[in-house]
């Protein structure tokens, strides 16, 4: 491929390229940078954030983690957020996989016209606003006395998320070849062998990327999780949204401050690691969480 | 696909949407048409005691009683509640109004929760749209030429306002609006030198636009990822053939890579406006409550920032706005039927 | 049989006394209680806690308060909440009545919410929004600490002309719940009801232009970004030294305080201001404090009573800055200086906020339905039109 342009050009491209980079990573930085500051650096002047002259004042140094601290003492607990977290996201992604893998093979292979007003419909529920839904599930749950328990909040994500799940896991099948499917059927298989044996081997590559949109819309959820979790049980998003209200004591604002940092710092490594699988995940053309 | 295999394979999937999805919709649908019989007031006298002075103060308060019974059909009430498309206050606006269309319009439409959500949402969809497309579009054309050893760390770059969680993504850009100095303040405030008492979060103007440029914020690496990735499918043979014609570089843009590309532009839109419906968190993130309200806002209003839930209110507009999606959908999914049937052959 | 079980019954009582550093008085395992999630209260829960009770401590509790004593058994025994929740709740039918529990009858009066001549809650603590003022800003303008808002206006006014700081004036005006609050507390000062017939709002006259003009004037002296201040704001304010005179909680006067000291400046405390000439400070008089479960058995209920008792008590003002986070009800409670202005406010004779069933609504109305008429695009008749229009249309469904 032959790309030569001009000098002027060439440095259009350039400078534009900085200035997104820029634009779209700058917030970040600051923020982070901000995070090992007091309040009254981080919310004062943005020459204060920069040199941190309270900070240093206060603490003798540029730096403290006085914000971080106080986002994972006892108290706050961000620390058992995280690992809530993580528990949340492994369980959803995993039972999202099976259930959109089973169900979007299905809906890749089948000619009913039934099949194609399911998909309707589930491209209907990929568009609701979640939070009509989620007001629903709250007296139920309480009436049964499985409000805020973990296993509760993975199946409302993982229900809530299937329209998506099997829309791009359908996507992914259609690029898998029919005739894969009649020649193991023709070899002896009965359809889940052939499902296993012959088409699961060449779909790992969707899989993983249908498996890092389920884990982004576990991990960013907002609406479900700070509506069915128990504290105890709660993940980082609600957690955040709770250090907001309530800041009183010195160092809360910037456990606020900390927590937001450290909710980013694993989408950073998720980008880092399987930025090839994002970008052919948004391109699938299915849709988006 | 034989019938039998095809639920099988379905099953757990279409159980889990059956269960969580559309139940809670058809009681959606109930609630909004449907509600328990009216409570009875009762009197009753509630005491407290002032801890210094020890006055003792009563109420005479007025309680409602539940009154057990089956729900009532309330027609249409809950759509045309003022909470919601405000039928008779439209009405009673229209005919006591005087002063011509732009009054009724500004201050009795736009006067009303749901038209002024709408009016929200409609402002971030259209303001948002132009820009996403254009700088989606600026940024994908720009990673493609870069040096190719740049173009991970630029994607990477790329990818963090869209992948980032929408409360944190708002939160991390309010924090910097501060009118004490913070960072985008001042480089806006020094933008508008004229301005007194200028702010990013006083007027609904102000955040209206600070919500906008979150908007174009996020969703833009979206659009550029998706325009980058059909940039590599672009027939090369057509490029050199306009190259060799001698087109300028503007008319291979317009007349070779945009038409390559438009599919992926309405796949782009229509993503957006189904998403714009749910905006939320950046309402909460950026405390814009005073000045902008999405849709969403309005039904957790009515669902949660109340004790006394107003399940009529939020299953109405609920309604609403999965008929409104359904609407912008039509497009898409008559085409989805059509690719479906060419399939299906 | 019967002998094991007592003897069972005694190690364990053993083990759990030996193993709660508390030496409670009551064994709270299995017990739950809901609070939100300030100091104060957290203080309380810690307590509960250390009994052995399971806290839920949650700054959005109000969301689900109904939704959980409705199950049955309540998802909760006991829920910390203040006098707001109380009444959605109680209209809802879900509190229960605790007047012979035993302990109830000994407790101050007023510690003793009661309906219809029955206990319905425990208050523990009182709340209200009164004047915080810096004395610096006292000196430097040689004005007297403001008994009205005119007064107030007056001080921010003279404060900016010394040039002290560009906006001394702030307040909780976040719109939503705050900005409610703080018409209920303006309107409050003008001595009208509220509400007449009933259920019928009766905001729509004099009284209720005067409360927003006054709200108008107020905002007006304050920093252009007012409907984004909630507690959190206006303290951190105090702490950051960009404003000094607020009508602000109670339970945040110790952080005011101390915040403020950083800087070195003091703070004075002050009752909230009156308007235009009455007499009634321009507050509401809040409690917090456990109601109950109604559903639930009597003995779970008598347990949850007794823990409740036993955690507000003279151990736990004893702890650590305990004593300074509230104006507590309890006997043994002794005022610190950072309760002086609620003790003002109260002596003034400041009214309670209404435990009217349809007070919500109108809360709700009011936050919803005021930011337009504050940022100058509505005039005073059509916010308050549209605020009981929005009542209306709740009371209604």
């Amino acid at each position: 491929m032959t790309k030569r342009h001009p000098l002027a050009l060439l440095v259009l491209i350039y400078g534009f390229a900085a200035l997104w980079v820029v634009v779209a990573a700058f917030p970040f930085v600051w923020t982070t940078w901000g995070s090992l500051k007091i309040e009254t650096d981080f919310f004062g002047h943005w020459v204060k954030n920069l040199t941190g002259e309270d900070t240093l004042r206060s603490f003798g140094s540029y730096f403290t983690t006085l914000g971080y601290d106080s986002a994972f003492s006892a108290k706050k607990q961000f620390g058992q957020a995280v690992g809530n977290t993580m528990i949340i996201t492994v369980c959803t992604v995993v039972i999202s996989l099976t259930f959109g893998t089973l169900g979007g093979y299905a809906l890749a292979r089948s000619t009913a016209r039934y099949a194609f007003v399911l998909l309707i419909i589930a491209l209907v529920f990929r568009a609701m606003p979640h939070i009509t839904l989620v007001s629903g599930y709250m007296e139920p749950l309480f009436r049964w006395g499985i409000w805020g328990e973990t296993w509760v909040a993975v199946i409302v994500l993982v229900a809530i998320n299937q329209p998506f799940t099997i829309w791009m896991m359908r996507s992914f099948f259609m690029n898998v070849p029919r005739e894969l499917d009649e020649s193991a059927m023709i070899d002896g298989c009965n359809r889940l062998q052939g499902f296993w044996y012959v088409i699961m081997p060449v779909m790992w590559p969707g899989v993983i990327t249908t498996g890092l949109f389920s884990f982004l819309l576990a991990y960013n959820d907002f609406t479900v999780t700070s509506a069915l979790l128990s504290q105890q049980n709660t993940t980082m998003i609600p957690r955040i949204a709770g250090f907001l209200g309530s800041a009183q004591n010195d160092g809360d604002q910037m456990a606020a401050v900390a927590a937001v940092v450290t909710a980013t710092a694993p989408l950073f490594v998720l980008i880092m690691v399987f930025q090839r699988q994002l970008v052919s995940g948004l391109t699938a053309g299915a849709v988006k969480g | 696909m034989p019938h039998r295999a095809f639920f099988a394979f379905l099953m757990p999937s279409l159980l889990a949407m059956v269960l969580f999805i559309l139940l809670p919709l058809f009681s959606v649908g109930y609630q909004s048409l449907f509600s328990p019989p009216r409570d009875i007031e009762t009197i009753s006298e509630i005491c407290s005691t002032n801890f210094l002075t020890g006055v003792r103060s009563c109420e005479q308060t007025i309680s409602m009683e539940k009154v057990e019974g089956t729900n009532v059909f309330r027609g249409l009430d809950f759509f045309c509640g003022r909470s919601v498309l405000a039928c008779n206050e439209l009405a009673t606006g229209w005919s006591e109004n005087t002063q011509g269309v732009g009054y009724f319009w500004s201050k009795v439409v736009l006067n009303l929760p749901l038209y002024k959500a709408m009016a929200f949402t409609l402002f971030y969809t259209v303001l948002t749209t132009p820009f996403i497309l254009a700088l989606g579009l600026v940024v994908a054309l720009v990673v493609d030429n870069l040096w190719r050893p740049l173009r991970g760390p630029t994607i990477f770059a790329s990818l963090l306002p869209f992948i980032v969680t929408p409360l944190v993504g708002s939160l991390v850009l309010f924090w910097m609006t501060d009118n004490t100095g913070g960072l985008l303040y001042s480089i806006t405030n020094g933008l508008a030198f004229w301005a007194d008492d200028f702010s990013l979060r006083a007027s609904p103007q102000a955040t209206w636009a600070v919500i906008a440029v979150y908007g174009v914020w996020h969703v833009t690496p979206f659009a550029f990822v998706v325009f980058y990735a059909g940039l590599q499918t672009v027939s090369q043979d057509q490029l050199e053939a306009a190259m060799i014609d001698g087109a300028p570089r503007i008319d291979r843009l317009r007349y070779v890579i945009i038409p390559h590309l438009m599919p992926l532009i309405t796949f782009v839109l229509l993503i957006h406006i189904m998403d714009a419906f749910r905006v939320l968190e950046p309402i909460f993130g950026f405390q814009a409550a005073a000045n902008a309200q999405s849709v969403s806002y309005l039904i957790y209003e009515h669902l949660v920032l109340q004790a006394d839930k107003r399940y009529g209110s939020a299953a109405a507009t609920s309604v609403l706005t999965i008929v409104m999606v359904f609407i912008l959908l039509f497009p898409v999914l008559v085409r989805t039927w059509r690719d479906f049937r060419i399939a299906a052959r | 049989m019967k002998m094991t079980r007592i003897a069972l019954a005694a190690t364990s009582a053993a083990l759990f006394s030996a193993s709660y550093a508390n030496a409670c008085a009551v064994d709270g395992a299995g017990l739950s209680i809901l609070s939100a999630a300030f100091p104060a209260v957290e203080a309380l829960q810690d307590e509960s806690a250390a009994c052995g009770a399971a806290t839920e401590r949650d700054q959005e509790h109000k969301d689900k308060i109904n939704a959980a004593l409705a199950a049955s058994p309540s998802a909760y025994n006991a829920v910390l909440g203040a006098n707001s929740t109380f009444t959605s709740a109680n209209t809802a039918g879900l509190v229960a009545s605790i007047t012979n529990v035993p302990g109830v009858a000994e407790l101050p009066t007023s510690m003793k919410v009661e309906q219809d001549g029955e206990v319905v809650a425990i208050a523990v603590g009182a709340n209200a929004q009164h004047l915080m003022v810096r004395a610096d800003i006292l000196e430097a303008t040689g004005m007297d600490m403001p008994s009205s808002y005119e007064d107030v206006l007056a001080l921010a006014d003279a404060a900016k002309a010394a040039g002290l700081m560009e906006y001394p004036l702030t307040g909780t005006y976040a719109a939503g719940w705050n900005l409610g609050e703080e018409f209920v507390n303006m309107w409050q000062a003008t001595g009208e009801p509220m509400f007449v017939n009933g259920t019928e709002a009766n905001i729509e006259n004099e009284a209720g232009i005067a409360t927003l003009n006054m709200m108008k004037e107020l905002t007006s002296r304050m920093n252009p970004d007012f409907l984004t201040f909630n507690s959190d704001a206006v303290q951190a304010q105090f702490e950051q030294g960009t404003a000094g005179i607020a009508n602000l909680w109670g339970t945040r006067a110790q952080k005011v305080i101390d915040g403020a000291g950083a800087l070195g400046a003091e703070v004075v405390m002050g009752s909230a201001p009156t308007l235009g000439g009455g007499s009634t400070p321009a507050s509401t008089l809040w409690w917090d404090g456990y109601f109950f479960a109604a559903n639930q058995s009597e003995e779970d209920l008598a347990r949850a009573v007794a823990l409740a008792i036993d955690s507000a008590d003279a151990d736990m003002l004893a702890k650590g800055d305990n004593m300074s986070l509230f104006v507590w009800m309890m006997d043994s409670y002794e005022a610190t200086p950072a309760a002086a202005g609620v003790f003002a406010t109260a002596a003034n004779g400041v009214p309670a906020y209404p435990m009217y069933s349809h007070m919500g609504k109108m809360h709700t109305a009011l936050g919803a339905e005021l930011a337009e008429f504050l940022s100058g695009q509505e005039s005073a008749e059509q916010a308050l039109a549209d605020v009981v229009a929005a009542y209306n249309a709740a009371l209604a469904e």
